[in-house]
């Protein structure tokens, strides 16, 4: 479903990333872990056809990304993780606007807008404007329009982000059956313990290049932990947040007036 | 209701409003339908260009143009005052010159300044669309569908802008020089000037994409935005001088490379004055927009949507924040400590966001209404009034742009803003935005008025000081007025909120205001030979200047 060789990016100079090689098969939810500026925003912007300068090859639901981007989109769905909407329309007109744009009948796309506008709870904002919603209630929106043309992979870029905790129950099971039905699950995120618990193999990155990839229990004797936290903050040079912590303190202490 | 940390009231902004899009929405809408076989050869979508113009235009009548929504664009209503403004001064050029080629060349020019000051100035949001990189681009739209959508829907603000603009020209020009061969290559002129000028614009940027890296094109759109307004003005002073050419035997090759020029050619031709260069410009009158159209039709790709859709609006090396010795001494104005930092927190604000309106609005209309009183000052026959009056006018015409860069200003944001919450949660916000609203009085009244006395004083002596001095002190008060009403921070107390009359809020106070300076302009034109009325009314406004100043922090 989603597959890159030597996947590089650089920008003035940077690079963002440095050849990354990882496959994605249907029904599997890979999450995709890495210290902040390491590059998982980039991979998925790359994936989803939205960054069209790249070197190395990606192909996603079978299309080549750089040459087939329109073919891409149609088969995916994308929860950006920093997303701006259009805050003047309403939830379901925005899933109606994104409905249209997938080639959905505008009845058919109002209709399952609404339907999952209800399944996701929001169904008493329906017909407010999304710049009146909390952060939780518009990330839900952008579940929506992901979900709306039934795609068969999912871009997920640290997509629980201002949701509150039953919210993040749902999306964790929602997830889960999301890969059981065969969907290929592409999940970047900082929080840990979910990843731990819903995905079937972890890749971890930093400064652009893969560390570590396989399954929980594979990195985790890898690194003689267990907790992916440890073995996180263990590949990607972490530790010593004790002492950096006591600085931060001393730099207060020491300019106070 | 509270939910999830944020206030979700059913007020009247909050709730969704049920907006039909403007008439000429509604054609235009209609007539893509009409046409959606032929545009598919063109790469585009129609089902899709239609679902997007219907986004655009429902956007565009809920807008409240705030920039916490995004929105930097000014409204129609404001951009025809402006197109008004254009008219006037072209209608007194067309009538005084003395050919229909000449007068032809006049209207072309008109809206060679314009169109692409506009398009790069008040609707560049549309261009640059940040929420389409979260809605649209994941989406499997074809770039061509996105672009062609972004041109029509800036078309029908074209074409009531150019409307605007050139109705009263064409309409004096026919009283002037005849209904043939003027109306009609006119109406040409305006219909390929228009047009060009969109085009090649849209080729500029399309090529940009092309050069630029993605994530850095708005930063270079936006230089872009700098040079048209140094480079558009400077055509005013330079074509006027051209135009007189064309009515030669041997046409200067010059007019071959100025656009507004070509139709003038044509106009020429139909009096039956047949010369190889004028057939030359009048071709040049037709191919020019094609070619430009199949050229941006080759270049339209996903580079540019993808770049035109990037949130990256800021340079990655941002302006120093260290004030300079002029800076430092004019933060004074401000009366306490939050007055001064809210004054150089605005001045850091502005000059990071490289904002159009704050930067080069002020540059562009100087550079416009001194054109205007070039006019007046080549001697044209047109008016007998002194050159120190139409130059002692300028502070008071350059005010009927205050509101908008009060309006499109980040730091006179409302309290929601980040830097007041975030930056200066303890401080006084009132003071803040009062020292912010100081910054740009300093910027758009202080700096020009002080040019205009020294000018005054030159030309007109002592009368002139004095004329330029009360014209100042008006546009002092009026710039105060106008930052009084569009106080955001007060939405319910300010007469014309966007809370409270939702997008023609600013519109309207806009229009008030403009109707303000120009009725204390005629009000000084009529008193400009009486020294004893302006010497009254200046004592009378400088006696009220301190309490209107004060009146900025209540």
């Amino acid at each position: 479903m989603i597959e890159t060789r030597g996947l590089a990016k650089r920008y003035d100079g940077f690079a963002a990333l440095a050849g990354i090689d990882l496959v994605v098969r249907p029904g599997e939810v890979l999450g995709y872990i890495g210290p902040n500026g390491s590059g998982k925003s980039t991979t998925v912007k790359i994936l989803t056809g939205l960054l069209p300068s790249f070197d190395g090859e990606a192909r996603v639901a079978g299309f080549d990304v750089r040459d087939a981007p329109t073919e891409v989109k149609r088969r995916i769905g994308y929860v950006p993780e920093q997303a701006q909407l259009y805050d003047a329309l309403t939830p379901l007109e925005l899933l109606t606007f994104v409905g249209r744009l997938h080639d959905l009948d505008e009845r058919h796309a109002h209709r399952r807008g609404a339907a999952l506008i209800e399944a996701f709870g929001l169904h008493d904002r329906a017909r407010l404007r999304i710049g009146s919603l909390s952060k939780g209630m518009k990330q839900k929106v952008l579940f929506c329009t992901a979900l709306l043309h039934d795609p068969a992979v999912l871009f997920l870029d640290e997509p629980l982000s201002g949701l509150d905790v039953n919210a993040v129950i749902l999306a964790k099971e929602l997830i889960r059956q999301l890969a059981d039905a065969g969907k290929a699950v592409f999940y970047c995120s900082h929080v840990m313990d979910v990843v731990e618990r819903v995905c079937d193999r972890i890749v971890l990155i930093a400064r652009g290049a893969v560390v570590a990839q396989g399954t929980f229990a594979e990195l985790a004797e890898r690194a003689a932990e267990t907790r992916l936290e440890a073995v996180f903050s263990q590949l990607t040079g972490g530790g010593g947040e004790a002492d950096q912590a006591r600085r931060i303190v001393s730099v207060l202490r020491e300019t106070a007036s | 209701m509270k939910e999830s940390g944020s206030t979700v009231v059913r007020t009247k902004r909050g709730a969704a409003t049920r907006d039909r899009p403007p008439w000429i929405a509604r054609v235009l809408i209609t007539a893509a339908r009409r046409v959606a076989p032929p545009s598919r050869a063109f790469g585009i979508e129609p089902d899709k260009l239609v679902a997007l113009l219907e986004l655009r235009f429902a956007l565009d009548a809920r807008a409240t143009r705030s920039l916490a929504e995004g929105r930097t664009g000014v409204s129609l209503g404001q951009m025809l005052i402006g197109a008004l403004f254009i008219a006037l001064f072209t209608t007194i050029v067309v009538v005084t010159v003395p050919t229909a080629a000449l007068a032809v060349g006049v209207v072309s020019t008109a809206l060679w300044l314009a169109i692409p000051t506009m398009l790069l100035g008040a609707w560049l949001d549309v261009l640059l669309d940040g929420a389409s990189e979260s809605v649209i681009a994941p989406t499997p739209v074809g770039d061509r569908t996105v672009l062609a959508a972004r041109l029509l829907f800036l078309a029908t603000y074209a074409t009531a802008t150019v409307g605007a603009i050139v109705a009263l020209p064409l309409a004096a020009g026919v009283l002037r020089h005849g209904l043939w061969p003027f109306l009609p290559i006119g109406l040409v002129a305006t219909a390929t000037s228009s047009v060009t000028a969109v085009l090649l614009l849209l080729l500029a940027f399309l090529v940009l994409a092309r050069v630029v890296p993605g994530d850095r094109f708005r930063v270079w759109a936006l230089r872009a935005q700098f040079a048209t307004a140094i480079a558009f003005p400077l055509a005013w002073q330079i074509v006027p001088r051209l135009l007189p050419h064309l009515g030669e035997s041997v046409p200067h090759w010059v007019l071959l490379a100025v656009p507004p020029c070509w139709p003038a050619g044509l106009a020429s031709w139909c009096d039956g004055e047949v010369v190889p260069l004028r057939g030359l410009r009048t071709a040049l009158t037709f191919v020019v927009p094609l070619a430009s159209f199949a050229c941006a039709l080759a270049l339209a790709n996903r580079r540019f949507v993808a770049a035109t859709a990037s949130p990256q609006t800021e340079s990655h090396r941002p302006a120093p924040f260290a004030a300079g010795p002029i800076a430092r001494f004019c933060a004074r104005v401000g009366s306490d400590p939050d007055e001064r930092a809210g004054f150089e927190f605005a001045r850091v604000v502005t000059l990071r966001e490289r904002s159009y309106v704050v930067h080069t609005m002020p540059g562009t209309i100087l550079a416009l209404v001194l054109f205007g009183a070039s006019v007046f000052a080549m001697d044209r026959d047109m008016v007998s009034t002194p050159h120190w009056v139409l130059f002692g006018l300028l502070p008071l015409l350059l005010t009927i742009t205050l509101p908008t860069a009060i309006w499109t200003t980040r730091a006179t944001e409302s309290p929601e803003a980040a830097w007041l919450r975030d930056v200066a949660p303890y401080a006084d916000d009132r003071a803040l935005r009062s020292g912010s609203f100081k910054l740009l009085l300093v910027r758009w009244c202080a700096i020009p008025s002080l040019c205009a006395l020294a000018v005054c004083s030159v030309l007109g002596s002592w009368r002139g000081a004095l004329f330029s001095a009360v014209s100042t002190l008006a546009a002092f008060h009026l710039d105060v007025l106008a930052c009084t009403l569009l106080d955001v921070r007060h939405p319910f107390r300010a007469p014309y909120s966007t809370d409270r009359l939702n997008n023609a809020a600013p519109s309207l106070l806009f229009f008030l205001h403009t109707l303000l300076v120009l009725a204390a302009g005629a009000g000084l034109l009529v008193a400009h030979d009486a020294p004893i009325v302006l010497a009254v009314g200046g004592v009378a406004l400088s006696a009220l200047a301190p309490l209107r100043w004060r009146a900025l922090r209540s």
